[in-house]
């Protein structure tokens, strides 16, 4: 359960980020984050993983007060929250096992343990096979599904993903939203943020809207098939009051 | 993870980065090395000396010089009044020949330099031996007046005064190497420090991902903090066996000069050999616990 209560963020120099936004993500449900460029999309997120505190307004994360979370038990709320990001963000000199396992190797697991988890989680993202190979051995495509192996290790509750395909092609994209979907499906809350209208517009499901750091739509699509989200599309309409732009183009 | 298990794996993490860095790490190694070295070196030579003036209170003496011309009767009187006191435990005469022949024994080199024929004629003495726990100083200085005024006395020599120059030399010279030791560690813990902070600069974007899969800040900057103690513990004892070479070296060479082989006469107990690597691995703490507070460790962007 995420919820968000008037929340204000207010960046030295006046930039407003977030402007009011409330909001309730129940757990398991599957929600997309849209909006253009500078909406305050990945301020967001980071406010949900505490990453950032609010200038106002509360923030509970699964019953837990994050805006005003004492700075020691941060690290205990994030075992329980997964964040993939659009730069995969893997440890280069360390091996994909070692990447993966690295909390379940602070939290006292044995090598043989770790290992049996880390497969476990690779497996689920076709990667198994890459234990000992180190993230510039891979490929994107391939790196990104360590680092949701790595978001996935602890079973969160929630899975927060930064424009995860945001440095892949269409095919590498389908492939990595399929392994997010899935994850949700097995009951984790997924709260996704993209860019990308036509891969929201062929899933379907709830998506959230910002624009200029309001929360401008709050609305459920129904879902086209995913196969035609290589199609590039168009989704995000202009908002009441909003001018929000067709998706850019990167 | 048990405490066992955190620090090998930060013994781990330090020394892979240590490798990987190693002309920094070298360098606050060698910064550590050379101020404890500077610290121990000065101990060393004051601890041999204390120890020497130590045992030189058993042995020391006063000594009475005669005019050359003293009658038998003032040298028998001068006798009398020397051991007379509580603090005087045997007393000794010594003739001209013996004082001389104490003198070649004592300096061969300078009694050869000299030759038979320009020789300082050595005055003859009465001497005591001192029992340094029975003087009472006021009685003393009293009692040594009276001694130097008597016929036939020349002068009056107290080795306790000497042992005095000897001890505050000695303290001079811990004083000194301690000063100097400590400018010097600090110089040191800073060198690690900044080395420290230089390594998790380097590292930065791993420790935000650390922090982004839920490390508690233990485990982000243990292994930075092993790594200042892993540099003054190498430090400590880099000084330790400089030390010892340097020792090995002097008193190879020492020979027949009386200072080296006093001040070289012992190498450090191996509970100072101790305290100096615990001092380094202190200083290697410090340093890197504080160069990497957490605020210090927080990407830019
Ligand atoms: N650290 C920061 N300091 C100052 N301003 C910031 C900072 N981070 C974000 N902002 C500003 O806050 C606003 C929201 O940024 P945010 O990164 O959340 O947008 P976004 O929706 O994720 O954009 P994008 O789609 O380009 O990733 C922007 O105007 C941005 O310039
Ligand atoms: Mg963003």
């Amino acid at each position: 359960m995420i919820r968000f209560f008037d929340v204000v963020k207010l960046f030295p120099g006046g930039q407003v980020a977030l402007d009011g936004v409330t909001l309730q993500i129940k757990p398991g449900e599957r929600v997309f984050l849209t909006g253009p460029s500078g909406a305050g999309k990945t301020t967001l997120l980071r406010l949900i993983y505490r990453e950032d505190t609010p200038t106002s307004g509360q923030i509970l994360v699964n019953g837990r007060n994050v805006a005003t979370m004492p700075r020691a038990k941060v690290p205990y709320l994030r075992r329980s929250i997964g964040v993939v990001f659009q730069s995969f963000r893997l440890i280069q000199r360390k091996t994909v096992l070692e990447n993966v396992s690295y909390l379940p190797k602070i939290l006292g697991a044995s090598l043989g343990e770790r290992t049996e988890q880390a497969r476990e989680v690779l497996g689920q993202v076709g990667l198994a096979h890459r234990l000992t190979s180190y993230p510039q051995e891979l490929s994107g495509g391939e790196q990104q599904r360590v680092a949701l192996a790595r978001a996935l290790i602890n079973r969160p509750e929630i899975l927060l993903a930064d424009e995860p395909t945001g440095n892949l092609d269409p095919q590498l994209s389908l492939d990595i939203l399929e392994h997010l979907l899935e994850v949700q499906r097995r009951g984790t809350t997924l709260l996704l943020a993209t860019h990308d209208s036509a891969t929201i517009e062929a899933v379907g499901g709830r998506v959230l809207v910002l624009n200029r750091g309001r929360l401008v739509e709050d609305l459920h699509l129904p879902g086209r098939g995913l196969s035609m989200a290589v199609e590039p599309q168009d989704y995000v309409r202009p908002a009441a009051g909003g001018q929000l732009q067709p998706e850019e183009t990167r | 993870m048990s405490l066992l298990q955190a620090l090998r794996y930060f013994a781990t993490e330090a020394v892979a980065s240590m490798i990987g860095n190693w002309r920094a790490s070298l360098l606050a190694v060698v910064t550590c090395a050379l101020s404890l070295y500077v610290g121990a070196f000065f101990f060393l030579l004051s601890a041999n000396l204390s120890r020497q003036t130590d045992s030189w209170q058993g042995s020391l003496k006063l000594s009475v010089y005669l005019d050359s011309d003293a009658a038998p009767a003032a040298v028998e009187h001068i006798k009398a009044a020397l051991s007379q006191p509580p603090w005087i435990e045997e007393t000794q005469s010594v003739s001209q020949a013996e004082a001389q022949l104490r003198f070649d024994d004592a300096f061969p080199q300078v009694a050869e330099a000299l030759g038979e024929d320009s020789r300082i004629a050595l005055p003859a003495s009465v001497e005591g031996t001192i029992v340094p726990s029975a003087i009472d100083e006021a009685a003393w200085n009293e009692w040594v007046l009276r001694l130097r005024a008597l016929d036939g006395v020349s002068s009056v020599d107290d080795d306790r005064n000497w042992i005095r120059e000897v001890q505050r030399f000695s303290s001079w010279i811990r004083g000194a190497g301690l000063a100097l030791s400590f400018a010097l560690l600090v110089a040191a813990a800073f060198t690690i420090a900044a080395v420290v902070r230089l390594t998790a600069y380097q590292y930065l974007d791993e420790i935000s991902v650390l922090r982004l899969v839920g490390a508690t800040e233990f485990y982000v900057r243990g292994p930075f903090v092993m790594e200042g103690l892993v540099q003054g513990l190498l430090g400590g004892a880099s000084a330790i066996g400089g030390l010892w070479l340097t020792f090995a070296l002097a008193t190879a060479e020492a020979g027949s000069s009386l200072w080296m082989t006093v001040v070289f006469d012992r190498f450090l107990a191996v509970s100072s050999q101790v305290a100096i690597v615990l001092i380094g691995a202190t200083a290697g703490l410090l340093g890197s616990i504080l160069s990497i507070r957490r605020e210090a460790l927080v990407e830019s962007s």
